[in-house]
């Protein structure tokens, strides 16, 4: 008989991304290197993909939920391989960091081609 | 080459080279404290199919490898996307690569690591909903496993197909 536990944080964003991530990624990956080719994805092919509102809007959530589900990932693995300690907490700062850096980069990205 | 090009190239050798340094961590991490003291990789795989629980552990490698790299990868992407806002030309100029011969075999490798993780880890998120036991669990391993090689096989020809054109 086990107790019966909370699931944590890091457990439930992972899970929850996932389901968005499954559809979104193989479509985005089936997109730029099936249905395109690789080498026909130039500046031109971004720009005109995000003309579309909904791409823009679905690309915006999948930036979100990828770095979400890896920062989640990232930080189970820490919690596996690390002892708790400064190190530890270090480690969990630079996720923070680095996952807010890829959402602000790719947030600016987008800004900046749907401005143009 | 051009330097914005020979940056690419060293960055994603560098994330090469960190997934390649994640793998042997977790090895090194799997040789510890497994019930019976240290144990490596060949040993583990020379292990009689009754130890049924072996496979998953393989699984789970694969899973977390895959993830990392995975994640190494969206954050080279986000990069090489982000010179599009700065100037469309400078991306063209990096992009070019991604139409190159080596590039293409690492995009099937990425597809490869993508697919295992999506229905790996659909198999994953139905064992917390159901409990189908350790064969269903086994099964539906290699349900993922075979699903990750029927997709890859003909995305390999369509993305590999130029090279041979």
């Amino acid at each position: 008989m086990t107790a019966r536990t909370r699931p944590s944080a890091a457990w439930l964003t992972i899970r929850v991304t996932a389901l968005v991530l499954a559809v979104l990624v193989l479509t985005h990956f089936a997109e730029t290197h099936l249905l395109t080719d690789v080498a026909e994805t130039d500046s031109a092919f971004v720009a005109a993909r995000w003309q579309s509102g909904i791409v823009a809007a679905t690309d915006w959530l999948m930036l979100v939920a990828a770095v979400l589900h890896g920062g989640a990932g990232v930080w189970t693995i820490v919690d596996d391989y690390a002892r708790p300690s400064a190190g530890r907490r270090g480690l969990r700062g630079v996720i923070v960091v680095a996952g807010g850096a890829m959402i602000a980069g790719g947030t600016a990205t987008l800004l900046v081609v749907l401005g143009q | 080459m051009t330097p914005a090009q020979a940056a690419f190239v060293a960055a994603l050798a560098v994330i090469l080279g960190l997934v390649a340094a994640f793998g042997l961590i977790v090895m090194a991490r799997a040789r510890l404290g497994v019930g019976g003291g240290p144990i490596g990789p060949i040993t583990r795989l020379a292990r009689p199919s009754t130890a049924r629980l072996e496979l998953h552990r393989w699984a789970f490698y694969a899973h977390r490898v895959s993830g990392v790299g995975i994640l190494a990868f969206l954050a080279l992407h986000l990069v090489d996307i982000g010179i599009v806002a700065i100037s469309p030309a400078l991306y063209d100029e990096v992009h070019v690569l991604y139409g190159t011969p080596p590039l293409r075999v690492f995009e099937v490798g990425l597809l490869a690591g993508i697919l295992f993780h999506a229905f790996n880890g659909l198999r994953l998120l139905l064992l917390d909903l159901v409990d189908v036991g350790l064969r269903g669990s086994e099964r539906l391993l290699w349900l993922a496993v075979g699903l990750t090689v029927v997709v890859t096989i003909p995305a390999a020809i369509v993305i590999l197909g130029p090279v041979f054109a």
